[in-house]
């Protein structure tokens, strides 16, 4: 019975695979699948799901602050929530700082804070970017009040922008999953499945009574996606041979939800692609990889035989292992162009060009930080981001080659810049129906050039052999 | 006296019949402020004053966008003395950011947030902590850009189609270096007057 939640959202992703198909086969790719995607009418979410005012999720973002706050001041007695009316004046006195948690606590545990944020406001009947705001409330409130830290302008920007993103994200997988016209066990099973991923809008639903509501109308936007989840082994290597490395077993998935290139025009998150890595047995963390990249506002056409498409994009990215450790939220300017979709073989490529808001990277230099429990290892600021993803699709598999560059300039820690870049090539082919087999490579280099320390310059590399289901 | 009261309360009284469009306006504002610091930088940077100028647009879904630069001058602390002769500390802010207003009939509340770069140009001596953990005194010199942070409230007043009047309050948070144990934070009052160029 336990396992029941995980073979319901893994059968809606096999639902949807009937039409959808492998992210590379030749047939039915998520860029040029026909649009079977839901939008259902303004008028009827207005009639079923009136927008609340702009206050509720404001104030629910803020109770949600005071009940954590109280949880970590009381039960876990945290020296960082014993805040005082001095604390909250020293905060305003001081202004915006930065924090010295650790990399999974800043660059990913705070965009899941900021992803309930955001979606206390989204299934309040909001859009993206007035979600976002109210993200932006709640984690300036949690800031300048709830901590004795000074506020991190570091955790704003990332339970803020990054919380937007992880946020509609998981909005969008909860749309997937949530069904008003089912009942008893199923429904149960339902709504507690979209909650995983959205306790925001979980707490919501609950308060307004629609867990138990009973409807036949389709209210809520859904697109067509594809993904796979594949089970394989890495091994993670300190130097660029194969040895020497540390063996894991390892989880991936990749989904890509929308139709990219399809649609003349886009609103936020009509297409994003999202790849997690999660690694068990071996010295690894748990958490390898959390990467989305998604479409804020853009425009596609017709160019020769294929479709030309050019927008603003979103880049979330936090990657780690035992060699690097990066994470980055970005936005900019994004152009690409794929083959028609007629032909056995086809091609399509993005470019990516965009503004790191807030980026970090581990560094052999990072100026000891005195401050309750400081758990830094890394250099922090903002910097800029590049991207490249191609892919080749054919009747037997698909070949990807994907590079990501990261452009770090240090504001809290040691001072330099930090140079990232990551060659992903990786090829997928077919076993038998959706199994398919893949084998990725990852060339990691790392280049340091600091104002008072020497130099730094690493390769490092990775391999994955992996099996897979095609969803 | 009481005529003029008359007067004006009719104007805004019958400003409020026109201002009730559910159209969006483009409004041009000019405002001044004074700006009162607080925490560390008060103790060299007591206060300051600064004239804004932005560009607005207001959407009938109460939210608008805006576009402002300005000029900010600080001044010393009475109580402090750099013992130099053109010590100054001036910004030029460039900001965007938007306002939420809560009404928006001839009385206007609005919320609001900016963000942007500031240009500050300085030159003051100041006391700080090196790599070794001593006291050295450094000069404070240049021109550098920072981000600056602010959030607000206020309330616009429709006098005409055309015309309004406003008054802010606002929290700011403007960055400075890291070394630098101070931001620029500090509470700003000010007034301005706004066109409507586009109806």
């Amino acid at each position: 019975m336990r396992f029941f939640p995980i073979f319901l959202i893994a059968s809606i992703f096999c639902t949807q695979s009937l039409y959808s198909q492998s992210i590379y086969t030749t047939q039915n790719d998520s860029l040029m699948l026909a649009d079977t995607g839901y939008v259902p009418e303004q008028s009827l979410v207005q009639k079923m799901n009136p927008r609340k005012p702009l206050w509720l999720p404001i104030v629910e973002s803020i109770g949600l602050n005071l009940a954590l706050g109280s949880f970590n001041a009381y039960i876990m007695k945290s020296e960082f929530a014993q805040i005082s009316t001095k604390s909250i004046k020293h905060n305003f006195e001081r202004g915006w700082s930065t924090d010295a948690d650790g990399l999974i606590t800043n660059m990913w545990a705070h965009p899941f804070h900021g992803s309930i944020y955001f979606n206390l406001a989204r299934s309040s009947g909001y859009n993206y970017w007035t979600s976002l705001g109210v993200g932006a409330i709640g984690s300036w409130q949690w800031e300048f009040f709830m901590e004795i830290e000074p506020p991190a302008l570091n955790d704003w920007v990332m339970t803020s922008y990054g919380g937007s993103m992880i946020g509609e994200m998981f909005y969008r997988f909860s749309n997937l999953i949530i069904d008003e016209s089912t009942t008893g066990s199923e429904r149960f099973w339902r709504e507690l499945g979209a909650g995983v991923f959205n306790p925001g809008r979980l707490f919501n639903r609950l308060i307004t009574g629609k867990t138990s509501r009973v409807t036949h109308e389709k209210l809520y936007e859904t697109q067509p996606f594809v993904g796979e989840l594949a089970i394989g082994a890495n091994n993670v290597a300190d130097g660029v041979d194969f040895k020497n490395g540390d063996r894991n077993l390892m989880l991936t998935t990749e989904i890509m939800y929308g139709k990219l290139f399809y649609k003349n025009k886009y609103k936020p998150f009509d297409y994003f692609r999202f790849n997690a890595a999660l690694n068990f047995a071996g010295e690894q963390p748990v958490v390898g990889q959390f990467r989305i990249v998604n479409i804020m506002t853009g425009n596609s056409s017709k160019l020769g035989g294929g479709r030309f498409l050019y927008g603003i994009f979103g880049h979330y990215d936090f990657l780690q292992n035992s060699v690097y450790e990066i994470g980055s939220a970005a936005v900019g300017l994004s152009a690409g162009y794929r083959t028609s979709n007629k032909s056995k073989i086809q091609f399509a490529s993005l470019l990516h060009g965009a503004v790191t808001l807030m980026g970090a990277a581990n560094s052999d230099y990072v100026p000891k930080v005195e401050f309750l429990d400081s758990a830094r290892t890394y250099n922090m600021g903002p910097g800029a981001h590049a991207k490249f993803e191609t892919v080749l699709s054919f009747p037997f598999g698909a070949l990807s080659l994907d590079y990501s560059f990261w452009w770090i300039h240090t504001w809290e820690g040691a001072k330099g810049d930090e140079f990232i870049g990551m060659l992903a090539p990786k090829i997928r082919i077919h076993l038998y129906k959706k199994l398919f087999v893949g084998l990725e490579w990852l060339l990691y280099h790392r280049v340091g050039k600091y104002d008072d320390y020497e130099d730094r310059d690493y390769r490092n590399n990775e391999q994955r052999l992996s099996i897979g289901y095609s969803l | 006296m009481k005529k003029i009261s008359v007067i004006s309360f009719l104007i805004i009284i019958s400003s409020s019949l026109f201002a009730q469009s559910n159209k969006s306006e483009t409004l041009i504002s000019v405002k001044g402020t004074t700006i009162n610091n607080i925490g560390e930088i008060k103790e060299i940077w007591e206060t300051g004053s600064a004239i804004y100028l932005n560009y607005e647009n207001l959407s009938s879904n109460h939210f608008s966008y805006i576009f402002q630069a300005g000029y900010i001058n600080f001044k010393e602390n009475s109580n402090h003395n750099f013992n130099i002769n053109d010590a100054h500390f001036n910004i030029i802010p460039l900001q965007v950011g938007g306002r939420y207003y809560i009404l928006l009939n001839t009385f206007r509340p609005f919320l609001m947030a900016m963000g942007g770069a500031n240009i500050i140009d300085s030159n003051y001596p100041i006391l700080r902590i090196n790599h070794e953990e001593e006291e050295v005194i450094v000069m404070e010199s240049g021109t550098h850009t920072r981000l600056n942070f602010q959030i607000g409230l206020g309330l616009a007043i429709k006098l005409f189609s055309s015309l309004q009047v406003e008054v802010i309050a606002n929290y700011n948070s403007h960055v400075m270096d890291a070394p630098v144990h101070y931001n620029i934070t500090g509470f700003e009052l000010g007034a301005g007057l706004s066109w409507v160029i586009k109806n």
